[in-house]
């Protein structure tokens, strides 16, 4: 059960990585290629978090933020009891941030290229990494919504 | 004067003291005293206005209209079509008549020799460039295609690119600025990051030049906030070079202001769909401040 979250994880992870290279070799950086008219663009740039620019080295402490997160998912993964459900939201997450620390150590920021216009407005351009780390979000926090109705029920029902 | 609005969702006052160039508390004193009929009913300040909205002000403090004269300026018109002009606006040009201007901006020049969409005080206008920037700039000859212009332009469906000399040399070879921008409190004037009263702001930059301490990129906007590559520029500590606003001043060149061009604009034609692109280089002057700045 634990391995087939790294299966999983790293199919998830192989899937972005693949995309990530196609834009990266057949687009230019700040290009943009019309899918849907006045919708979605898949448009090629690149994030190194310059929002972040008073930190000195931010790469290397991005790079440090989404490592240790790793690790505390794999050391979560090795203690906790797993059901289906659980691995899930941890394949999503560890193919999603490693995804994006993958792109930050070799290309020195995040590609990203799902670009839609109204939709969501103000949405920033973003990933598939990006999904997949919303999903197992998400799922934790419905999880986490359904635990907590459990413990609801118990104290107030007895 | 009656005009019809081309926006929705803003507040009635905001939106006639923006294209009406005339304070906003004046507005709200005149729609106080009922001098401002929408689709001829009274409403009040927090009213907000739909789009086709008949707009008629019984009493105007000054016309702002009557500034408007046509003047006998050259315009650079790249490409146009009975719906838009695509212009390459000179660096020192002002877009649109304000108080203590009205004579020779952008509009008073393209009305001298065109019909421009007139159901706005700033005909054909859909959106601006700084004073000093130069470069390309979309024009609307009729109400139509300023409607689906600035339509376009708020959802991003018109690309625009930017051609900028800052100083000093970035790590990357490109990257994503992602800062909320909004009035920067210790100088009116200025624009700033920060996090009270701004809206988020996201420039898209890649490297095309290096050179000893000043390089050469290209900038692409999600958002279009006011100033805003000079703005993320600054913030990143790599200013544009030349800025009177945010960055340091060449004093031989200091009348040519920032090292900012829009190079570069594509977008679908708001009655035919054919996608149109134009590029266009910066002027001698720019090239000739960037030879001079790099070998100094």
């Amino acid at each position: 059960m634990k391995k087939k979250i790294y299966i999983y994880g790293s199919i998830l992870f192989l899937g972005d990585f693949l995309i990530k290279l196609l834009i990266k070799n057949t687009m230019n950086i700040l290009e943009s290629i019309t899918v849907i008219p006045n919708f979605f663009s898949i448009t090629y740039v690149i994030n190194d978090g310059a929002a972040f620019s008073i930190l000195k080295g931010k790469q290397i402490f991005l790079i440090l933020l989404a490592s240790i997160f790793l690790f505390f998912l794999i050391y979560s993964i090795k203690e906790e009891k797993l059901t289906k459900y659980k691995m899930i939201y941890y394949s999503f997450l560890i193919g999603g941030i490693f995804g994006n620390l993958v792109d930050r150590i070799i290309y020195n920021g995040v590609i990203d290229y799902l670009d839609f216009q109204i939709f969501i407005y103000d949405a920033p351009i973003f990933n598939l990494a990006d999904i997949f780390i919303f999903i197992g979000v998400v799922l934790i926090l419905l999880e986490g919504g359904e635990h907590g109705n459990r413990i609801f029920r118990k104290r107030y029902t007895n | 004067m009656e005009i019809e609005s081309l926006e929705k969702d803003i507040r009635i006052d905001k939106y006639l003291s923006s294209v009406m160039d005339i304070s906003r508390s004046k507005i709200q004193k005149l729609i106080k005293d009922g001098k401002v009929l929408v689709n001829g009913n009274i409403i009040s300040s927090n009213y907000k206005i739909e789009i086709d909205d008949k707009i008629k002000i019984l009493e105007t403090p000054t016309n702002p209209l009557e500034h408007l004269i046509p003047s006998d300026i050259p315009v650079d018109v790249l490409y146009e079509d009975e719906d838009l002009l695509v212009i390459n606006k000179k660096s020192g040009m002002v877009v649109h008549p304000a108080p203590g201007n009205y004579e020779d901006t952008l509009v008073n020049a393209l009305l001298y020799k065109y019909e421009l969409s007139n159901n706005s005080f700033r005909p054909g206008i859909v959106h601006r460039l700084d004073k000093d920037t130069s470069g390309l700039m979309l024009v609307a000859k009729n109400d139509y295609t300023h409607e689906k212009l600035s339509n376009m332009i708020k959802d991003k469906v018109v690309e625009r690119y930017y051609l900028a000399l800052v100083e000093g040399n970035f790590p990357s070879e490109a990257g994503t600025i992602d800062a909320p921008i909004g009035r920067d409190e210790k100088n009116r004037e200025k624009m700033t990051v920060t996090s009270l009263n701004s809206k988020r702001a996201i420039t898209h930059f890649k490297v095309l030049e290096r050179f000893n301490n000043y390089t050469l990129i290209e900038c692409k906007l999600e958002t279009g906030r006011t100033h805003q590559i000079r703005v993320h520029m600054k913030y990143i500590n790599h200013p544009i070079v030349n800025d009177p606003l945010y960055g340091k001043i060449i004093s031989e060149y200091k009348e040519y202001g920032q090292l900012l061009h829009s190079y570069k604009i594509k977008f679908p034609h708001p009655r035919t769909n054919k996608v149109l692109e134009f590029e266009i280089k910066p002027d001698e002057k720019f090239m000739e401040i960037l030879n001079y700045i790099v070998n100094k």
